[in-house]
C-alpha cells in the first residue's frame, strides 16, 4: 500500500459556489503533513494525530471593500451522535489580505486529531469544512450587522490507519485432525483461506473461531484476520499425523539388544490408544509403555544390501477422535560386520 | 597578454549579451505579464515561498504542489493588475 506522508493537501472544495449570500468566500481549504490514500486521510491507532490546516479566502477587490473590516473563521469538524466535533478553528482578518487584493494569504494552523476520533469499530468519520464571517458596515445585501451563517464545504474521509493498527494474534493449535478452537486477540474480519474442500470456519463469538475439518481431507489451511488490507495469518495443517517426533538411533547393528526409541508429543498433545511397529518381521519388538517402543536385531537378520544395511520403517498410530493417526521415522539396520560388494 | 585578456573580456561580454533570453511571459485574462512578476506578486499574496509556486501552462493554472493547491490563473487577473498599478501594497 503505497501511502505518501507529509506536505500533501487534500483540497475541501466549496460547495457554495452559487448566488450572492457570501461576499468572503473559501476558495480553497486543505490539509498538510498527513499520511493518507487516496482522498482519505489517515489518523493513528489510539493515539492523538498531528497534521495542519490551511485555507485561503477571497473577497471582492471593489469599493467599498478594501476599507471595511473582515473579521470570520474556518473550522474543520465532524458529526458524532448527531453532535458536532470541532477539530480546529481558525480565525481569519483583514490582515491576512494585502491592501487591495482579492485573495488572502494561505492561513494555516496546526492542529491535533484526538486520540480515538476513529477506532476499529467506528473506522472512518466524515470531515467538513465550514466557515462564515462577521458583516459590519457591509453593502447590499449584507447590511444587516452580524454573524453570517455557517457555508459550508465538501468533506473528506479521515480513517484510521491500517498500518498502524495492533496485530491480530492467534492462539490454538497449529495443527487439527478434527476440529480446533482459535481465540484471536484483536480480531479484523475473520475468514479460513485455502480451506475448500478441507475445513470449515464457525464463529463461536466472544473473539472465539473453531475449525472443522471435512472428512479426512489433508491441506495447510489459514486463519485470516484482515483489515482495510493489512493481512493477519495463522496457518493450520489439517492432517492426520501424530504431532511430534520419534527419538532414538538412527542405525541399529545386526546383534544389538533392547534399542529404545520414544515419541514425544509436541506440547499441549497427547494421544489415546497407541501402538507401534515396524515394517520388518524379522525384528523383535516390545511396546513397553505407550510412547516408549524397544527393537532388538536378531544376528541372523536378513540384509538385502550386506555393505551398507537395510532401511526399515518405525511407526506409531493412534487410533482416538480423528480416527487413525500416524507418525513414522526411517531406521537403519546395519550389518555387524560389513561385507564390500 | 592583456591585449589577449582585454579580448577574452570583450568576447565573453558580447556572449553575455546575444543570450540574454527575452523575459517569459503568461497571458492571464488577456492581459500579458511577466512570469517572475507573477510568480513574486502571487507569492506575497499567499505568504508561500516563491519556489513553492509553478505556473502550468497546459492547464493555465498556478500551482502550489506541496498543498496539492491548483486554481485558475485568470482568477489572481484582478490582483495582479492591482499590483502591475503599485495598488495592492499601499
Amino acid at each position: 500500500m503505497e501511502i505518501r506522508r507529509f506536505f500533501i493537501a487534500i483540497l475541501f472544495i466549496s460547495l457554495c459556489n452559487l448566488g450572492f449570500g457570501q461576499r468572503i468566500r473559501l476558495e480553497s481549504a486543505g490539509l498538510t503533513n498527513v499520511s493518507f490514500k487516496g482522498n482519505v486521510i489517515f489518523l493513528k491507532y489510539n493515539a492523538p494525530t498531528a497534521m495542519r490546516f490551511y485555507f485561503m479566502m477571497s473577497k471582492p477587490a471593489i469599493a467599498p471593500w478594501s476599507g471595511l473590516p473582515v473579521k470570520g473563521e474556518a473550522k474543520l469538524f465532524y458529526y458524532k451522535d448527531n453532535q458536532e466535533v470541532v477539530l480546529v478553528t481558525a480565525p481569519f482578518t483583514n490582515a491576512d489580505w494585502p491592501s487591495g487584493g482579492t485573495f488572502s494569504q494561505m492561513i494555516q494552523k496546526d492542529f491535533t486529531v484526538p486520540a480515538n476520533t476513529v477506532t476499529v469499530s467506528n473506522p472512518v468519520v466524515d470531515v467538513q469544512a465550514r466557515w462564515r464571517y462577521y458583516k459590519e458596515g457591509y453593502p447590499d445585501p449584507e447590511t444587516t450587522n452580524g454573524w453570517t451563517e455557517w457555508y459550508y464545504a465538501s468533506t473528506r474521509p479521515f480513517a484510521l490507519n491500517p498500518d498502524e493498527i495492533p496485530a491480530s494474534s492467534f492462539s490454538g493449535s497449529n495443527s487439527t485432525c478434527g476440529e480446533s478452537v482459535y481465540t484471536i486477540t484483536n480480531p479484523y474480519k475473520v475468514t479460513l483461506e485455502n480451506a475448500a474442500g478441507i475445513a470449515t470456519l464457525t464463529s463461536l463469538g466472544n473473539n472465539q473461531w473453531k475449525v472443522i475439518r471435512i472428512g479426512n481431507a489433508v491441506g495447510t489451511v489459514i486463519l485470516r484476520s484482515t483489515y482495510e488490507g493489512k493481512v493477519f495469518n495463522y496457518p493450520i495443517e489439517v492432517s492426520s499425523e501424530m504431532k511430534g517426533t520419534i527419538d532414538g538411533p538412527v542405525g541399529i547393528k545386526q546383534g544389538w539388544n533392547d534399542n529404545y526409541f520414544y515419541f514425544k508429543p509436541e506440547p499441549g498433545m497427547d494421544y489415546t490408544n497407541v501402538n507401534w511397529s515396524v515394517d520388518s518381521p524379522h525384528l523383535i519388538t516390545t511396546q513397553v509403555d505407550k510412547y516408549t517402543f524397544k527393537i532388538s536385531v536378531p544376528t541372523n537378520y536378513p540384509l538385502m544390501d550386506k555393505g551398507r544395511g537395510d532401511d526399515v520403517e518405525i511407526y506409531i498410530r493412534s487410533n482416538g477422535e480423528c480416527g487413525v493417526m500416524e507418525k513414522s521415522r526411517i531406521l537403519r539396520i546395519l550389518p555387524a560386520r560389513p561385507i564390500k560388494n | 597578454m592583456f591585449i589577449a585578456l582585454l579580448g577574452l573580456g570583450f568576447s565573453a561580454c558580447k556572449k553575455e549579451e546575444a543570450v540574454k533570453p527575452k523575459e517569459e511571459t503568461i497571458v492571464i485574462d488577456g492581459e500579458e505579464f511577466g512570469k517572475d512578476f507573477v510568480y513574486t506578486t502571487t507569492s506575497k499574496i499567499l505568504n508561500i515561498p516563491k519556489d513553492s509556486i509553478h505556473y502550468n501552462s497546459k492547464t493555465h493554472t498556478l500551482n502550489i504542489d506541496y498543498l496539492n493547491f491548483s486554481m485558475n490563473m485568470d482568477k489572481f487577473a484582478t490582483d495582479l493588475r492591482t499590483a502591475k498599478a503599485g495598488k495592492l501594497w499601499k
